[in-house]
């Protein structure tokens, strides 16, 4: 009868454990999910931001190149002649 | 006392199987539930990745967009020093070819009197070949056309620059028997008017070099003292080495084609031509051909260069 006490108890404490480590898994997955859930929100609004800035940028950005076609041009034409030069010497 | 310890016995085994048979189920469920919580965190975490990406690949555009905004900001200061290290090097190159440590050869072609109304057919032409020139202007007609007081050809000024070509002064005026070298002061006026004239139609385009109309040898006696003038106002002055022949009675495409290979001679040449003669526009194609087959690398003028006189 003993014997079946202490192998019972074994099983007890065996569980218990298992219903510990299941516990303390539960409270990590939860607090993670949390954290998790709390970081996507904040990411997602900083994406929102960036898309929005990206956008005003790329708007100022082609305006500017409308604005500056000529200097652009201008640009071009003196950087392929700096590379034919540099070429010939 | 044996029956009664037996029985207790059997109560704490009752009593545990009991626990263990509660604990078996609540493991179960915690287990299951776990699961599905971690597979929840899973794809969150996937998700999490995902946006952090996107988030990250949108931070590096950007910055991307940043550094381009801020190369157009400085986009004037970066053609600057370009220009600088570009006329620095055609400097070395041509003191190189002119004392026989090369064997370039360069070519700097020049139109005068425009913009003219035909004037876009040359620029289309030196585009077909990427080929740069310098732009002689004057304003005879004052808001119109050289030679054609209809049409308004102002617009050539920025497709000069657009293009690429680099803008140079031949006074407002170009009235060589109209008083343009009745003073130095007159010629100057009508040189600072073109000035202004180039800079108004480009939004602030400015021009160092100037070719006095029919040559400098026209300014007989007033020559010394412009080219002082010129010297106080910074400006360089260019004649000319090789020409079609096309400021004066020109006849034919082919007087036009012999006349300019006979004045292709030196190493380095300053090639005069006019936008409004269609026997130049008829050769220039094979002109630059046979400027290139000769080994000449065509530019544009600029102020360094040793063919731009400064006294």
């Amino acid at each position: 009868m003993k014997k079946i006490i202490i192998i019972i108890t074994i099983i007890l404490l065996l569980a218990t454990s298992i219903l510990t480590l299941n516990i303390v898994n539960y409270c990590i997955l939860t607090n993670n999910i949390e954290s998790t859930k709390e970081n996507l929100k904040q990411i997602n609004k900083k994406d929102t931001d960036n898309q929005d800035t990206y956008k005003e940028l790329e708007q100022e950005y082609e305006e500017l190149k409308k604005e500056k076609d000529i200097e652009i041009k201008e640009h071009e034409t003196w950087e392929n002649l700096l590379k034919v030069i540099k070429e010939k010497l | 006392m044996g029956k009664s310890l037996k029985s207790n016995q059997r109560k704490i085994i009752v009593i545990l199987i009991i626990i263990l048979v509660l604990l078996i189920p609540i493991n179960i469920y915690l287990y299951i539930n776990n699961i599905s919580l971690k597979s929840e965190y899973q794809s969150l975490n996937k998700d999490y990745q995902t946006n952090n990406k996107d988030f990250e690949n949108e931070s590096t555009k950007i910055d991307e967009i940043k550094d381009k905004l801020d190369s157009l900001n400085n986009l004037n200061n970066d053609t600057k020093k370009i220009k600088e290290e570009l006329f620095k090097d055609i400097k070395v190159l041509e003191d190189n070819i002119l004392n026989g440590k090369s064997n370039s050869k360069i070519a700097y072609l020049t139109f005068d009197d425009g913009p003219y109304y035909s004037t876009y057919k040359f620029l289309d032409i030196l585009d077909k070949y990427n080929v740069k020139a310098t732009f002689f202007t004057t304003s005879i007609n004052g808001t119109n056309c050289y030679d054609d007081n209809t049409k308004n050809c102002m617009a050539l000024y920025k497709e000069y620059v657009k293009r690429g070509h680099t803008i140079a002064n031949h006074t407002y005026t170009h009235g060589i028997f109209k008083g343009l070298y009745s003073s130095v002061d007159s010629f100057i006026s009508a040189l600072k008017k073109q000035e202004e004239k180039v800079k108004t139609e480009t939004n602030g385009y400015v021009t160092n070099i100037v070719r006095f109309p029919g040559g400098s040898v026209t300014a007989g006696r007033l020559k010394s003292g412009i080219i002082k003038e010129l010297q106080k106002l910074n400006y360089g002055y260019v004649d000319w080495t090789a020409e079609d022949g096309d400021g004066g009675n020109l006849t034919s495409t082919s007087a036009a084609w012999n006349n300019f290979t006979s004045t292709i001679n030196e190493k380095v040449e300053v090639i005069l031509f006019h936008d409004f003669n269609k026997y130049t526009l008829e050769i220039l194609p094979d002109a630059i051909e046979y400027l290139q087959d000769k080994g000449y690398i065509l530019l544009p003028l600029f102020y360094e260069s040793n063919m731009v006189k400064k006294s």
